[in-house]
C-alpha cells in the first residue's frame, strides 16, 4: 500500500482509533521477526522489539509479545535506533531567503556569546520537522549559526513534541565556535592569530574566575576586553569537561591550532566540518576528538584544499568517532561515507550510539536497549541505500504519522482533473 | 575523428524534432554568427568493446548482458550479440552497468569556480536587469577543479548558464567535459546557444533594492516584454537587410544585447528560464507565445508538478532538483520530492539538474532520491526510463539530443561504466568515455586530470 492510499484511509476515519492511541505514545507495540541493529555493528537476527509507555521494554531474539500489543511484522525489514543528526538548525528556520522573521539560529548581540541558547526558539510546528523525521531522524542537535568568538550553546531535541520544553532531551550540551577562515573574519579580528589570542584569553578568564571563586569580589580586577559573566557561566562546563567545544574548522593548520587549545585547557572537543581532518586522524584519535563530517565535501577552498570524500573513512578507520549532519539527507550522507571507505558499523554508530555518547544523551537514546526511549525506525532495507524507505518511525513510542506539508501538497496535486474542470 | 559536416546535419534534425525550433547550425553558418566557434577535438580513442554489462540506453531500453562497441569515437553497435573486432580493447562489464554520459542542463562550473572566493564570482552580471549581451563562456575558467570532480561523477556534457539575478542573464554555453586550456576547446561543437532568463524573487530583489525596475513581479513581466519588443524591431531591421541582399555598405548597427534576443526569435538560441512557481511558468509561456519564441526548459521548476499538463502540451522541459529542495525561500516553499516523477508521469520532459558543483558529482544519486519518493507514493518508474532525466532529456533541452544522450548506433560514444546500479549510493563511475576516449578510469593512480589550480597542493588526493 502506498503512502498515498494509507493517508486516504486515515482521512476516511478508519484509522482514527489507532491514531488517537498512538498520539500519546502509550500504545504497546511489538515489532517481530525483524533484523535488529542494536547500534552500529551489533545485529540480532529475527528478533522482537517491544515498546510500552514510550520506552523499550524488550529487545532480543527471545522476547515474548505482550498480550494486547499492536504487532508489526518486521519480516525482511531492519530496525535501527532513531537516527541522531549531530548538527542542525532544526526548528530555527522556516524559510531561508527574504524571511528573516522566521530565522532564529543567530544573534546580532555580541555580548550574548556562548550564553546564546537558540534551542529555546525552536518552533515545534516548523514544517521541516515532519519531513525530516519521516526519514528516520528522531533527535537533532540544534546549534547556533555564526557569531563573533563563541557562536552560542547547543542542545539536543526530540523530533516530536508540542512544546519546546517537551522536545528538549538535553540543553546546554555543547558550546560552539568557529576557527580558520570563518572564525577569523572581520568579526574575529581579521587574522587567525587574533582569533587564537582571543580564544585563549577567554578560556583563561573562565579558568581564573573558577579558581578565584572564593576571592573577595571587590578585588576582582578584570582584564580589559574580558568576556562577561554570562559567557563565563556558559563556558564553565567546558573547562570542567562536562560538555564539548564544537569547533567549525577545516584547514590542517587550523585544526592544529584547535588541538593546541584543546590540550592547553583539557577540553572535550568536536570538530564540525574538518575538511582536512583526515590528515590529522591519529592526533584527533589520541586527543579523543570526534568529527562531524560532510561526506560530500571534496571541492577545494583555501580553508580546505585537501578536502576529500575519503575523509570520513580515513578518520573512522583510525578510530576517530565520526558523526553526521544532514536533516532529510542524513542517511544519504552516511551512505556516501560508506561508499568512500567507512565501515557500515562505524557509519551506523555515527548516526546512533557514538553520537549519543558525544552529546551526553546515551542513557536516553542512541541504541535499541531496554529502558531507553522508544525511538525506533523500521526500514524497508539497507538504511544507507537511496531506494530504502523508513516505513515506521517511532519517537518515544509514538508512531509518527505519514503527514507533512510535502504529503499534503502531493495529495492535492496527485490528480489534476479537478483543475481541468474549471477550465485551467 | 569526427566529421563535423555529418554532425551538423544530425543536429538539424534534433532541433526540429524536439521543440520545433528552426534549424540550428554552427559558427559562421548562423544568421547571427558565433564569432567564437568550438575548437574542440576528441581525444584519441581505441576501438573498445564493453561486454556483458547491464545497459540503460537512455532512450527507454534496458539490455541485460549487453555490449557496446566504440569505434572511431562513435557507438558502432549495441546489443546482446556484439562481437569484438580484431584488436579491440575488451572491457569485461560483469556486474557493471553502462549508461550514456551524464549531462547537466544547469551548471555554473567555471563561472563560480573553486576555490569560491570573491574573485571567482563570474556568473551574475548584476548591473542591469537586461544583460542579454554577456556570454557565460567569457567567464568560464577551464581550470576550475570542479570539472574534474564532475567527470568522476560521470558528467560528459554540461550547460553553463549565467545566474538568475537578471531578467535576461546572458548567453549560456554547452561544453564537453574535457581538460582544455581554453573554453573554446570545451565548447560542444554545433550546440545551440542558450539565453538565461529568470522569473520571480531574484531579479525583483536585486533591482528593487536599488530602487530600480523590476521591484515587483509586475516589473519583471514588463521587463521581459519590453526586451522582446526591442528585439522584434531589431530583427525586423536585420531581416530587411538580409532580404535586400546583405550589402556590406548598409549593414545595420550591431547591438549585442538585442542580437542575443533576436537570435532567440530566429531559433538559434534556446531559452532556459529559471522559474520556481507554476503560475509564473504559465505567465512565461504566455509571453513566449506573445512574441513567438519557445522555451526549451524551465529551471529549478519546483512547482512544475502543479502545471505539468501545460508543460507537456507545450513540450517544455523542466530541469529540477531530485530532492525537491523544499522551503529555502518562499517560491520554493511548495517543492516536493515527487516533482520529477509527476512531471515524468504526465509525459512531460523531466530533467534532474544540479545548479551546484557538489550535486553535479552525483546526479544519478539525486535521481535515485526522486525515484524513491515516487515509489513511496506508488508511482513506479523503471530505471531505464529514469536514466533519461540525466541523459537524453537534458541533451534534447540543450539541442544536442541527436548527438549525445543515448546509446544508439552513430551517436558520440559518451559513456559511463558504473561499478553497479547507478541509482545506488555505493556505485561509482569506473570508466567515463567522451567521444570514445577514456577520460576517467577510477583505477588509475591519479584518475582525475585537474586543471592547473590543484598543482602543488599538499592536500591533493584526487577524489
Amino acid at each position: 500500500m502506498s503512502r498515498f492510499t494509507l493517508r486516504a484511509a486515515a482521512l476516511s476515519g478508519l484509522a482514527a482509533f489507532a491514531l488517537t492511541a498512538a498520539a500519546a505514545g502509550q500504545e504497546t507495540i511489538a515489532i517481530t521477526n525483524v533484523q535488529i541493529h542494536v547500534r552500529g555493528g551489533v545485529v540480532i537476527e529475527n528478533g522482537t522489539i517491544v515498546m510500552r509507555e514510550g520506552r523499550l521494554t524488550g529487545v532480543g531474539a527471545d522476547v515474548p509479545v505482550p498480550s494486547g500489543a499492536r504487532v508489526i511484522d518486521g519480516t525482511g525489514k531492519l530496525a535501527t535506533p532513531g537516527l541522531i543528526d549531530s548538527y542542525s538548525q532544526t526548528g530555527l528556520g522556516e524559510i531561508g531567503g527574504q524571511a528573516p522573521g522566521t530565522q532564529d539560529a543567530g544573534t546580532s548581540l555580541p555580548e550574548l556569546g556562548a550564553s546564546f541558547n537558540p534551542i529555546r526558539a525552536v518552533n515545534p510546528e516548523n514544517t521541516h520537522i515532519p519531513m525530516i523525521r519521516l526519514r528516520g531522524v528522531t533527535s537533532s542537535v540544534v546549534g547556533p549559526r555564526g557569531g563573533p568568538l563563541f557562536d552560542g550553546s547547543g542542545g539536543v531535541i526530540s523530533m516530536d513534541g508540542e512544546r519546546v520544553s517537551d522536545m528538549i532531551i538535553r540543553e546546554n550540551a555543547a558550546v560552539y565556535t568557529s576557527m580558520g577562515e570563518q572564525g577569523s573574519g572581520s568579526e574575529g579580528g581579521g587574522s587567525r592569530a587574533a582569533l587564537r589570542m582571543r580564544l585563549h584569553d577567554a578560556l583563561q578568564d573562565v579558568l581564573t574566575s573558577m579558581l578565584d571563586e572564593d576571592a573577595d569580589e571587590d578585588d576582582d580586577e578584570r582584564r580589559e576586553g574580558a568576556i562577561n559573566e554570562r559567557n563565563i557561566e556558559a563556558l564553565k562546563p567546558l573547562l570542567l569537561g562536562e560538555i564539548p567545544l564544537v569547533v567549525s574548522v577545516n584547514r590542517l593548520s587550523d585544526i592544529h591550532m584547535a588541538l593546541e587549545l584543546q590540550e592547553k585547557f583539557g577540553l572535550r572537543m568536536v570538530i564540525n566540518g574538518g575538511a582536512e581532518a583526515w590528515r590529522a586522524a591519529d592526533e584527533l584519535m589520541a586527543a579523543g576528538v570526534a568529527v562531524i563530517v560532510n561526506p560530500t565535501a571534496n571541492l577545494p577552498t583555501f580553508d580546505g584544499l585537501g578536502a576529500t570524500m575519503e575523509n570520513a573513512g580515513i578518520l573512522a578507520n583510525a578510530g576517530v568517532k565520526v558523526l553526521f549532519a544532514g536533516g532529510r539527507s542524513l542517511t544519504h550522507m552516511a551512505g556516501l561515507a560508506v561508499a568512500n571507505g567507512m565501515t557500515r558499523a562505524a557509519a551506523g554508530d555515527g548516526l546512533s550510539l557514538a553520537a549519543a555518547e558525544v552529546w551526553g544523551i546515551a542513557d536516553e537514546v542512541g541504541s535499541l536497549e531496554e529502558g531507553k526511549r522508544a525511538d525506533v525506525v523500521i526500514w524497508s532495507g539497507d538504511p544507507f541505500e537511496l531506494s530504502t524507505t523508513a516505513e515506521h518511525v517511532f519517537i518515544g513510542g509514538r508512531e509518527i504519522p505519514e503527514d507533512s506539508r510535502h504529503e499534503r501538497l502531493f495529495d492535492r496535486y496527485r490528480d489534476l482533473s479537478r483543475y481541468r474542470t474549471v477550465g485551467r | 575523428m569526427m566529421n563535423r559536416r555529418v554532425k551538423k546535419t544530425v543536429l538539424l534534425a534534433a532541433a526540429a524534432v524536439w521543440v520545433g525550433a528552426p534549424a540550428v547550425v554552427e559558427g559562421q553558418d548562423r544568421r547571427f554568427p558565433d564569432p567564437f566557434p568550438s575548437t574542440y577535438e576528441p581525444f584519441p580513442s581505441e576501438t573498445t568493446l564493453i561486454r556483458n554489462a547491464t545497459i540503460l540506453t537512455g532512450d527507454g531500453q534496458r539490455i541485460d548482458g549487453g555490449s557496446v562497441l566504440i569505434r572511431d569515437g562513435r557507438i558502432a553497435a549495441v546489443g546482446t550479440a556484439v562481437q569484438a573486432p580484431a584488436g579491440a580493447v575488451v572491457v569485461d562489464g560483469a556486474g557493471m552497468w553502462v549508461t550514456p554520459g551524464i549531462i547537466d542542463s544547469h551548471s555554473h562550473l567555471g563561472n563560480y569556480a573553486s576555490p569560491g572566493i570573491g574573485s571567482q564570482s563570474d556568473g551574475n552580471e548584476l548591473t542591469d536587469p537586461n544583460t542579454a549581451e554577456v556570454w557565460a563562456e567569457h567567464g568560464v575558467w577551464p581550470h576550475d577543479p570542479g570539472f574534474g570532480h564532475a567527470l568522476a561523477g560521470g558528467i560528459t556534457s554540461l550547460q553553463i548558464l549565467p545566474g538568475s539575478g537578471n531578467l535576461f542573464g546572458g548567453r549560456g554555453v554547452s561544453l564537453k567535459n574535457v581538460p582544455s586550456r581554453t573554453v573554446q576547446g570545451m565548447k560542444f561543437p554545433g550546440a545551440p546557444h542558450a539565453l538565461k532568463m529568470a522569473c520571480g524573487e531574484n531579479p525583483k530583489r536585486v533591482y528593487g533594492q536599488q530602487d530600480r525596475s523590476p521591484a515587483s513581479a509586475m516589473g519583471n513581466g514588463a521587463g521581459y516584454r519590453s526586451g522582446w519588443i526591442a528585439a522584434t524591431e531589431y530583427l525586423r531591421e536585420w531581416q530587411a537587410w538580409w532580404d535586400a541582399g546583405s550589402d556590406a555598405a548598409t549593414t545595420p548597427e550591431r547591438n549585442l544585447q538585442l542580437e542575443t534576443l533576436a537570435s532567440v526569435l530566429v531559433g538559434e538560441t534556446r531559452i532556459h528560464n529559471h522559474c520556481y512557481r507554476g503560475d509564473e511558468m504559465v505567465n512565461m509561456i504566455n509571453i513566449a507565445n506573445e512574441f513567438g519564441y519557445s522555451i526549451a526548459s524551465f529551471h529549478h521548476a519546483v512547482e512544475a508538478y502543479k502545471v505539468r499538463d501545460y508543460l507537456a502540451a507545450n513540450a517544455i522541459c523542466s530541469s529540477m532538483w531530485g530532492a525537491g529542495n523544499y522551503g529555502f525561500k518562499l517560491e520554493a516553499y511548495d517543492g516536493i520530492e515527487e516533482n520529477v516523477a509527476l512531471v515524468h508521469e504526465a509525459g512531460a520532459c523531466a530533467i534532474v539538474h544540479s545548479d551546484s558543483p557538489v550535486e553535479i558529482q552525483r546526479l544519478n544519486q539525486m535521481s535515485a532520491v526522486a525515484l524513491r519518493a515516487a515509489e513511496e507514493e506508488g508511482i513506479e518508474i523503471p530505471k531505464e526510463e529514469a536514466i533519461a532525466w540525466i541523459t537524453l532529456n537534458p541533451a534534447r533541452a540543450m539541442g544536442v539530443g541527436d548527438e549525445v544522450g543515448s546509446i544508439e548506433v552513430g551517436k558520440a560514444a559518451d559513456l559511463v561504466v558504473w561499478t553497479g546500479d547507478p541509482f545506488s549510493v555505493y556505485s561509482h563511475a569506473q570508466h567515463v568515455y567522451i567521444d570514445g576516449a577514456l577520460m576517467y578510469d577510477r583505477s588509475a593512480p591519479d584518475p582525475i586530470v585537474f586543471g592547473d589550480f590543484m598543482l602543488g597542493m599538499d592536500g591533493e588526493v584526487g577524489r
